[in-house]
């Protein structure tokens, strides 16, 4: 159970479709993009997350409220602490399930995930994307990631021709 | 899902506009996904290039470069993500036979470097034979090879390498600033690793396997190591005498060489590693001794060789933070009675904080055994856990009369909870976890279990 307490900075996040999410500054400094506005004092009052909206907002600060590096908690003085090892480790479950999303959710988070540049998010649902990618067909490739093939068949046959080795 | 939703709704306080609900994102049942999908949006088309190029830099080689033929957009994306080269069996299949099969796969490593414009990701060579040192130094020296971030160099038999090692060619140290993660197997490295001093500024996982270095390269290199987090060390020569020093070090797992005319690692000092969590020595029936300068607050996780209870208890000052004990009892075990433990001031990691003792390898009918357990039980304040493995089969009764001698009545952990089990032999040589620091078990391999005990393995 995490109680706030009184002294811990609050920042005020705003999605494009109007809806406003109070985090707390440690948080929201999860993405780098911004630490920096942060950091150069550009977040006054609320900063506003554009190309993100608040479904997707919501599912990066549930991300991020999970992995900041919890204060305290690894001072010697508190003989009760999970040590660090198991910690890493429930987070490994907690993201599994995270990101048991649909594709559309999924490529939205890592558009997200680039744009506020939160390294873990993005490493997450890129490998979660490449996992469904490898041992795949062109075919299926193109069909889960909705993508037509706009090439004539004489250019797909030069591309592949030029890189033989790869289709072997 | 549940789950999720109360794991965002506690710390997360939605202000008063926005009643806060993880909105229709987990309605989506998790069988039927993509309904959203009927549509022909393109969905990844949508993402920057920069990120369609990170994900393409952790494809396998060829279905990186597969990725060029999914449609114009995607074409130039290989070419401009940085290069994932993995050379092994999957890279090398096609229908030819055998001898051509080398001269190609050379061929085919020469081609994609020469295609491909660099920067690259990774590097990994895992080749069965020697014909390819020749060529290596071109390899290495290809611009598609620059800002290297993963290199990786192993022989893919060790029968091959025997003692004649492979010679790194000084084209490798020129990606000493962008290395992340290093695997050296089977070759030596020249000591001009001093002469340059060399920095990894960026190096976070190191492993050196069955390498020829000298001891003043090896320190040269590990005190250019400023990010190292995790170093294992296995059975490699040229160095008797290893004194680490470093702030970020968390994880170190090593042992001691194989090849008895080489020069033999015979210590390792510790001498300043605040962050140090895990100490893991890899072959723990040739423990080394492990010379401790000072107390090291940071470990909480030890692997230690029976040897006999004194030195397991003086190891144990060493580590007053220790939360997790790990001794691997040797198969032929003499039966000299035990001596008498009785601790002349008390030990704080077993006053404080050791919750959990595994015991592998644990002979029942060696009272060695059964009092080493019972120091633990009757020592341990707040001890919770006793995990004691076998390396034979026995039966219920057996368990139950084990169960009897380790409850003394005035045991210190009441609450303390002993599991036995039976087993085979462990041995932990080929440990991969030293550098997985999120594995709350480093040596948590698939138990082999007992193969007498039908069922379960447990």
């Amino acid at each position: 159970m995490a109680t706030r307490e009184a002294g811990k900075k609050m920042i005020m996040l705003k999605s494009p479709d109007g809806m406003e999410f109070e985090v707390e500054e440690a948080v929201a400094m999860e993405s780098q993009t911004i630490r920096k506005m942060i950091e150069d004092d550009c977040a006054d009052t609320a900063i506003l997350i554009p190309n993100i909206n608040s479904k997707i907002l919501s599912r990066v600060i549930e991300y991020c409220n999970k992995h900041v590096p919890t204060t305290g908690a690894t001072g010697a003085a508190a003989s009760d602490t999970v040590a660090p090892a198991a910690l890493a480790e429930d987070l490994k479950i907690w993201d599994a399930e995270f990101i048991k999303v649909n594709r559309a959710t999924r490529f939205d988070l890592i558009q997200a995930a680039s744009y506020l540049n939160i390294k873990g998010l993005l490493d997450l649902t890129s490998q979660t994307t490449i996992d469904t990618i490898s041992d795949n067909s062109l075919e299926e490739i193109r069909s889960f990631l909705s993508t037509k093939n706009d090439y004539l068949p004489e250019e797909e046959q030069t591309i592949r021709r030029e890189n033989q080795w790869a289709f072997q | 899902m549940v789950t999720a939703v109360e794991a965002t709704a506690v710390p997360l306080q939605a202000s008063n506009k926005c009643k806060f609900q993880i909105i229709d994102v987990d309605q989506d049942p998790q069988g039927s996904t993509d309904v959203d999908d009927a549509g022909s949006v393109d969905h990844i088309g949508r993402l920057p290039d920069a990120v369609l190029c990170s994900i393409l830099s952790l494809l396998p080689t060829k279905e990186g470069a597969r990725t060029q033929v999914i449609s114009r957009r995607w074409r130039p994306l290989w070419r401009s993500a940085p290069l994932n080269l993995v050379v092994d069996e999957e890279l090398n299949s096609s229908n030819n036979s055998l001898v051509n099969l080398i001269s190609k796969r050379d061929d085919l490593i020469s081609k994609i470097l020469s295609v491909h414009p660099g920067p690259a990701r990774r590097f990994s060579l895992c080749l069965s034979n020697s014909n390819y040192h020749g060529k290596m130094k071109g390899w290495l020296s290809s611009q598609a090879l620059d800002k290297l971030r993963e290199f990786q160099l192993i022989p893919k038999h060790w029968f091959d390498v025997r003692d004649t090692f492979y010679l790194l060619p000084s084209s490798v140290y020129r990606f000493a600033p962008t290395l992340r993660v290093a695997k050296f197997g089977g070759c030596s490295f020249s000591d001009l690793i001093v002469k340059l001093s060399l920095k990894f500024p960026c190096l976070k996982q190191l492993t050196l396997d069955r390498v020829a270095i000298s001891e003043d390269a090896l320190q040269s290199m590990l005190s250019g190591c400023y990010a190292l987090e995790s170093l294992e060390l296995k059975k490699n020569s040229g160095f008797r005498r290893l004194c680490i020093s470093s702030q970020t070090l968390k994880s170190v797992g090593f042992c001691t060489n194989w090849c008895t005319e080489s020069v033999p690692l015979q210590e390792l000092v510790i001498e300043d590693a605040p962050c140090l969590e895990r100490l893991l020595p890899l072959d723990p029936q040739n423990m080394i001794a492990v010379g401790l300068t000072t107390k090291m607050h940071s470990v909480r996780v030890l692997v230690l060789d029976y040897l006999n209870l004194d030195t397991v208890v003086n190891f144990l000052k060493s580590f007053p933070c220790l939360e997790r004990l790990y001794v691997f009892f040797q198969s032929r075990m003499s039966y000299i009675n035990p001596q008498e433990y009785d601790p002349p001031e008390p030990i704080e990691c077993l006053e404080l904080h050791l919750k959990e003792v595994l015991l592998k390898n644990y002979d029942g009918t060696i009272p060695l055994c059964i009092d080493f357990a019972k120091f633990f039980v009757l020592n341990a304040k707040v001890l919770k856990e006793m995990k004691i493995t076998l390396p034979y089969h026995r039966q219920y009764n057996w368990f139950a009369n084990q169960h009897r001698l380790l409850r003394t009545k005035d045991r210190i952990s009441q609450d303390a909870r002993i599991e036995l089990k039976c087993g085979t032999n462990v041995y932990f040589t080929d440990n991969r976890n030293t550098h997985d620091l999120s594995m709350t078990d480093p040596f948590d391999v698939p138990s082999r279990g007992c193969k007498k005990c039908s069922g379960s393995p447990f």
